[in-house]
């Protein structure tokens, strides 16, 4: 993007400057910038529009993979609303955005606001609690969330040595497996903390040292400094988990072995998408179900940006 | 030197490049010469064999490299179907009952009608006189056969006879009807606080296959277009397994939803006495268990009638776009007809699809996998013939059986409610 910014600083030079010689060279400069812009282009047009446009189109038709698509206009997108399976899915992922999404970024805040008082080792809690965040979409920890909240699992184990016995099997429970993905993106907390940790340091110390000649205590100092001056960053945290949140797929897919189950309990938007295009050879559907996603993801965040102007702060 | 590139040359270069690669993307795309793709599922013990499989193909072939592609069940479909789509896919593929229609009503696989036939007759590269006709029948659709079978397979009921003996409850018999089963299955459950009378089989549209042959009629229409049974007989089938999870004759839903791998299964964990499945996965089972365990006939509805069957559910296909459908059929006919590969082979693909092939096998008396191959045996001729190939979007119906299976058993739907919904998808998914 910072090239295009210099492509039209490029011209805007050119313009100025009247002399034909030099507008000649500039337009030189420019195919030249073109030029070395094909790569980008070319990677923009045939593996990011491309088949952006062919899957809108694949939307409108019926597509099993095997034969050409047959076109079928809105039809696909009218049976979503009969589809109670997906409705389903549509509520167990939003009820997994809305709910691990404020969590993860609290925890996110909470330790960043601790790691910030400068204590020693920073760089070595930094990396621990950062480390889940690289670690919680691979398929090996799901894996291993499967065995810790098993029925025999190192979760119920502790439990029994809290004498309580009749721990449900919490991945296998329709009432609880969510619970356990919930956890699990609560725990991948690190990337936000991070952004959050460089965000807390840009709030200038004098503040609070003048709050506290004030009388200001901690909480307020907290409340009333960090908070309003950190809101940029909070924003910028909501937007990008929400996103993030929203295609969440690999923790379910391992988790529930790919079903979704128990009992539909873990059936992501996203996974219920994969198994309709992959499993039932319904590609138009699975297509229309995607673009339905981007729609989702860009109304929310449409609704964050015009419902930043009320809360966000920026200090310049 | 500064590249003196116009705007509209750019543009005809993009474009051209664009061209070019969308015109790859169309063409006839099959492997090269002398270098055929083969393809199959399967977990390690699949994998080992199959490649010395290839491995021996090539050291018999020297002027072809059969170039291997393997993965496990589930990650299969998903690559075979890309593949396909983008007119890539294997020549010979390894294809289960449960995609065969989805595939072959698609155009996606040969007719290997022409390839088919005695050794003794010219020109027919896939030999399979030595196999009984409900197997090799087995992949045929509209009078078209789409796949070699690779095995013959059935229901069966897997019994610890130890934990049987150690509960102290009455012993088990292939006489045993469903109602005589959910009685002693309730006793089991009743005799010892860790332990349940069966795995619970509610989800398992397999076995409520037989269960439906059991009521005379087939679970599908001829035509594939609809279900053929009543909806009572479903209904039935769910009110049985509700039943028994209440009265500790099957384990509770969270029990039976974490089953996974084999390791998993109460079976192999002891706790319960008797599991249900296809009979070659006795020998995945076994290795955990001390004891030997048993295989008998599933219980019937006691009318006389069985509904099981002897079928072959996983086949070698060619793909309708192989560049080389006559090295595939020669390296199909080495995979099931020669001496080497089927010794290689054992029974990790399931019991051997002809009596020659299993006379080639030398299994130890008294192994799980001797126990398969008897039973196969031993019910081949005694039940009723087998159910055509499973219909178009059968995968869908599957995994929609198993779903609703555990709303029931969690208590998140009624049995009426579920069978309706299951009938209703039905409809949508059958055509």
């Amino acid at each position: 993007m910072s090239a295009l910014g210099e492509l039209r600083t490029l011209r805007r030079q050119g313009a100025h400057k009247g002399s034909q010689a030099l507008s000649e060279a500039a337009r030189k400069e420019e195919r030249a910038a073109y030029l070395f812009l094909v790569p980008w282009l070319a990677g923009l047009v045939l593996i990011t529009a491309g088949p952006m446009v062919a899957s809108l189109y694949v939307s409108l038709t019926d597509y099993n993979l095997l034969q050409p698509p047959e076109f079928l206009g809105l039809a696909n997108y009218l049976q979503m609303l009969d589809d109670e399976r997906l409705l389903n899915s549509l509520g167990v992922t939003f009820v997994y955005v809305f709910v691990s999404v404020p969590l993860q970024l609290a925890a996110a805040l909470g330790i960043a606001v601790v790691l910030n008082r400068g204590m020693r080792g920073l760089a070595f809690y930094r990396s621990v609690y950062y480390l889940p965040s690289l670690l919680g979409g691979s398929v090996a920890v799901a894996v291993l969330w499967r065995r810790l909240f098993g029925a025999d699992g190192l979760v119920n184990q502790g439990l029994a040595l809290l004498g309580v016995h009749d721990a449900p099997a919490w991945v296998a429970d329709p009432d609880t497996a969510l619970g356990t993905l919930v956890v699990l993106n609560v725990w991948t907390f690190g990337a936000p903390m991070v952004i959050f940790l460089a965000g807390l340091r840009q709030v200038p110390v004098s503040l609070y040292e003048a709050a506290a000649v004030d009388g200001a205590g901690r909480w307020a100092r907290f409340a009333r400094i960090t908070l309003p001056l950190i809101t940029p960053i909070i924003f910028f945290n909501v937007v990008l988990q929400i996103i993030h949140a929203f295609q969440a797929f690999t923790q379910a897919f391992i988790v529930s072995g790919g079903t979704g189950g128990p009992s539909d309990s873990t059936m992501f938007f996203t996974l219920y998408l994969y198994q309709t295009g992959f499993g039932n050879f319904q590609m138009g559907y699975a297509s229309a179900m995607a673009w339905v996603l981007l729609v989702i993801v860009a109304a929310f965040t449409a609704i964050n940006f015009w419902a930043s102007r009320f809360w966000v702060f920026y200090d310049d | 030197m500064t590249p003196d590139l116009t705007r509209r040359q750019l543009l005809g270069v993009t474009l051209a490049a664009l061209a070019a690669s969308s015109l790859a993307a169309c063409g006839p795309k099959g492997s090269p010469p002398g270098k055929p793709g083969l393809s199959w599922y399967g977990g390690d013990p699949v994998h080992e064999a199959m490649q010395e499989l290839v491995r021996l193909y090539g050291s018999k072939h020297p002027d072809v490299d059969v170039v291997a592609q393997f993965s496990a069940f589930d990650d299969y479909w998903d690559r075979l179907a890309t593949q396909t789509a983008g007119r890539s896919a294997p020549d010979v593929m390894r294809m289960s009952m449960s995609y065969l229609a989805d595939y072959a009503d698609r155009g996606a696989l040969t007719d290997l009608s022409a390839y088919l036939g005695k050794t003794s007759e010219t020109g027919k590269l896939i030999s399979i006189d030595d196999m009984a006709p409900d197997i090799a029948d087995s992949a045929r659709i509209d009078g078209a056969y789409y796949g070699v079978s690779q095995s013959s397979i059935a229901n069966a009921a897997f019994v610890n006879r130890d934990l049987v003996a150690a509960l102290g409850v009455p012993d088990v018999d292939e006489s045993w009807t469903w109602a005589d089963f959910g009685t002693w299955a309730k006793e089991v459950g009743a005799a010892r606080d860790d332990v349940y009378g069966s795995m619970d089989q509610g989800g398992s549209l397999q076995l409520f296959e037989s269960y439906v042959r059991e009521h005379g009629t087939e679970m599908f229409t001829a035509d594939g277009s609809n279900l053929a049974f009543d909806q009572g007989v479903l209904e039935e089938w769910w009110a049985y397994w509700d039943d028994l999870r209440a009265n500790r004759g099957a384990p509770p839903a969270a029990v039976s939803a974490e089953v996974a791998g084999f390791d998993t299964w109460p079976l192999a964990k002891g706790t319960t006495p008797v599991g249900f499945g296809w009979v070659q996965q006795v020998a995945f089972v076994q290795p955990f268990l001390d004891g030997p365990l048993d295989i008998l006939t599933p219980p019937t509805a006691g009318t006389g009638t069985s509904g099981l069957f002897v079928k072959c559910l996983d086949f070698w296909s060619i793909a309708s776009t192989s560049s080389q459908p006559d090295e595939a059929a020669r390296i199909i006919d080495f995979l099931v007809n020669d001496d080497d590969a089927i010794r290689t082979l054992g029974i990790v693909l399931g019991v051997p699809p002809s009596e020659r092939a299993i006379g080639l096998l030398d299994l130890d008396a008294g192994s799980a996998e001797q126990r398969a191959v008897d039973y196969v045996g031993r019910i081949a001729d005694v039940v009723p013939p087998a159910p055509p190939a499973w219909p178009l979007g059968y995968n869908e119906l599957l995994t929609l059986f198993t779903k609703l299976g555990q709303d029931i058993s969690f208590g998140e739907a009624g049995v009426s409610d579920a069978a309706t919904e299951f009938f209703e998808q039905a409809a949508r998914v059958l055509r």
